[in-house]
């Protein structure tokens, strides 16, 4: 309503009365704050981006926004010096596994819930959505010395095995989303003799692909970042992820600072491509889930 | 049950349900039995390799009397006092301009303010720690205007300059999530509204707040609950120093770099009640100013 009254009283004539005045001027301020957060949201990537082409000599005397030279050397130091081809590899192993796995999980177990009948079923639904009320910070060091007694600490299974079970929001998530699906469907891949299994993978893993992709995305990108759980499992430099070892490189590059800026551009890199690529399916996600 | 499977092979279902439930009831079994043992290693002392001694509350007499903690407590409500209410203002504020203008503009400054959310914490830590730097981006501009520079991770400001980071990445999930609230909300009630003459002003007070209730205490709750587990962003910039020691890395720093687990068990289990005792009481305010049915 409002954009529509500005709309008609920009088309009016000036000399016109005063509240049309008003208006436009809350435009301008409106316009002004949207274009202040703008700058202030990507002035620290752009300044990073360029600083990471920076000699570290010409960043630490500081002077005006443009290096003098141009330089690659702190990409190649980021692949060099530290292991970020393996690093990289590490993080999409983990991040890629413990979200694709965890997602199909709780598909198979989201379907037996919402399409299976079988005794306990009820009670077993909300064992599962009592387990969202744990928060996990009492979870972390149980896990870690369940972790230390199966000995796989320092192994990217540490991080994925955990997340292998299916968690009990996408249960839930993708069980409201079976709920919905006709039972007619199924009722006739019954009489033709179809085992549970082959309804799941033929009619009902096909018909949620929309939600469990968007299940799928959301927990790539949050695997990626996260940095407590590769902190607390990963020690040595070769099963680190990037969060991890960019953060165990920081001390020794302390005064080589365009390479930590070049590492944090590399680490960004994926979930960027990743965003842009479904940025409305993550949006959607976030909306409907609310998880950060 | 007629939305259910007709079962005609029982035994072959069985099998079947037994191999899909499989990895959630491991699952299942892993939380509850952690969050048991999670409860009881507060109470004990244990070093991970030798067997655990049960020591009842020794661990939370020690706590009380740990002024690192008292540090690591007043540090963290801090930051929840201060990034709450500004990235949640400042979030409302920028999904209401963005509700004015529609379309194509509206869409990219969307996505441009929500992109830091989707960023490693490292790689923001990383940038913001030079940004902060004695000649990073914020010294050089105030050089540049003549001012003088300012130590932003000092000891006095490191606490602030920590939750301006926490602010500048975290308000664009926010004003995402109230962008679709705004759109939920009816242009019936505005058009009335601008009839009976109320201004913008009045129309935002009187309708747009009321009408956001649900969804600013949805995300208070949310913003609150992650804030009281600040780790990250502190954990980069500021490293191990005391003066912006929050309650997850002081957790972090006990269990998993001394190795005390008993002590971070009980730690843990005090975070765990103070975020259970916010949550109770924002619930218990909710019907004070959240309105369900307008």
């Amino acid at each position: 309503m409002t954009s529509k009254l500005i709309q008609s009283a920009t088309r009016m004539p000036r000399d016109s009365n005063q509240t049309i005045r008003k208006v436009s001027l809350g435009d301008i301020t409106a316009n002004t704050i949207l274009v202040f957060l703008f700058v202030v949201i990507t002035v620290p990537f752009i300044w990073s981006a360029i600083a990471s082409f920076q000699t570290p000599h010409d960043f630490v005397s500081g002077k005006g926004f443009l290096p003098s030279e141009w330089t690659l050397t702190n990409y190649k130091k980021v692949f060099t010096d530290i292991p970020m081809t393996r690093m990289i590899a590490n993080g999409v192993f983990i991040a890629g596994t413990a979200s694709i796995g965890g997602v199909f999980a709780s598909a198979i177990a989201a379907f037996c819930l919402a399409k299976v009948n079988f005794k306990g079923r009820a009670l077993y639904l909300s064992i599962v959505i009592l387990t969202m009320m744990i928060p996990p910070a009492v979870l972390l060091i149980p896990f870690y010395t369940i972790m230390y007694a199966l000995s796989l600490i320092d192994t990217p299974w540490a991080l994925i095995l955990p997340h292998l079970t299916g968690s009990a929001f996408a249960i839930f998530f993708l069980r409201q989303h079976m709920l919905t699906i006709p039972h007619e469907l199924h009722e006739a891949a019954t009489m033709d003799g179809c085992s549970i299994a082959s309804i799941l993978f033929r009619i009902y893993l096909p018909l949620v692909k929309g939600p469990m992709s968007v299940l799928i995305i959301l927990n790539f990108m949050i695997h990626w970042n996260d940095l407590l759980g590769p902190l607390i499992y990963l020690n040595s430099v070769e099963q680190m992820t990037p969060t991890a070892g960019l953060s165990f490189f920081r001390g020794q590059f302390a005064s080589e600072y365009p390479v930590l800026l070049a590492g944090s551009i590399v680490c960004i890199v994926p979930t960027t491509i990743v965003f842009l690529l479904f940025n409305r399916q993550i949006r959607q996600g976030l909306l409907i889930s609310g998880l950060k | 049950m007629s939305e259910v499977l007709n079962i005609k092979s029982p035994k072959r279902t069985v099998f079947w349900l037994l191999v899909f439930l499989f990895p959630p009831t491991i699952g299942l079994g892993l939380v509850y039995y952690s969050a048991a043992q999670g409860l009881t290693m507060g109470f004990t002392n244990w070093n991970i390799i030798s067997a655990p001694k049960w020591i009842g509350l020794k661990n939370f007499e020690q706590i009380w009397n740990d002024y690192r903690f008292w540090l690591a407590v007043s540090n963290t409500f801090f930051i929840v006092l201060v990034t709450v209410p500004a990235q949640i203002g400042l979030g409302l504020l920028a999904a209401v301009l963005l509700h004015r203008i529609k379309g194509k503009t509206s869409s990219i400054l969307r996505f441009v303010y929500f992109y830091p959310t989707t960023c490693s914490v490292v790689a923001l830590g990383l940038m913001w720690m030079f940004i902060y730097d004695s000649g990073g981006l914020l010294n050089q501009g105030l050089e540049f205007v003549g001012l003088e520079s300012v130590r932003w991770l000092g000891y006095g400001n490191a606490l602030l300059s920590v939750c301006v980071l926490i602010i500048w990445t975290g308000f664009g999930y926010i004003s995402l999530i109230y962008v679709a609230g705004l759109a939920a909300i009816p242009e019936q009630y505005y058009e009335a509204a601008h009839l009976d003459g109320a201004n913008s002003w009045q129309q935002f007070f009187y309708i747009t707040l009321p009408m956001l209730t649900p969804t600013t205490f949805f995300l208070i709750v949310v913003t609150t609950i992650g804030a009281m587990q600040t780790f990250g962003q502190v954990y980069i910039i500021n490293g191990r120093a005391d003066s912006t020691l929050t309650i997850v890395q002081y957790i972090y720093e006990k269990a998993f770099t001394q190795f005390s687990m008993g002590y971070a068990a009980a730690l843990s289990w005090i975070l765990i009640s103070f975020i259970l005792i916010l949550t109770v009481i924002q619930v218990r305010l909710q019907r004070y100013w959240v309105s369900y049915d307008i």
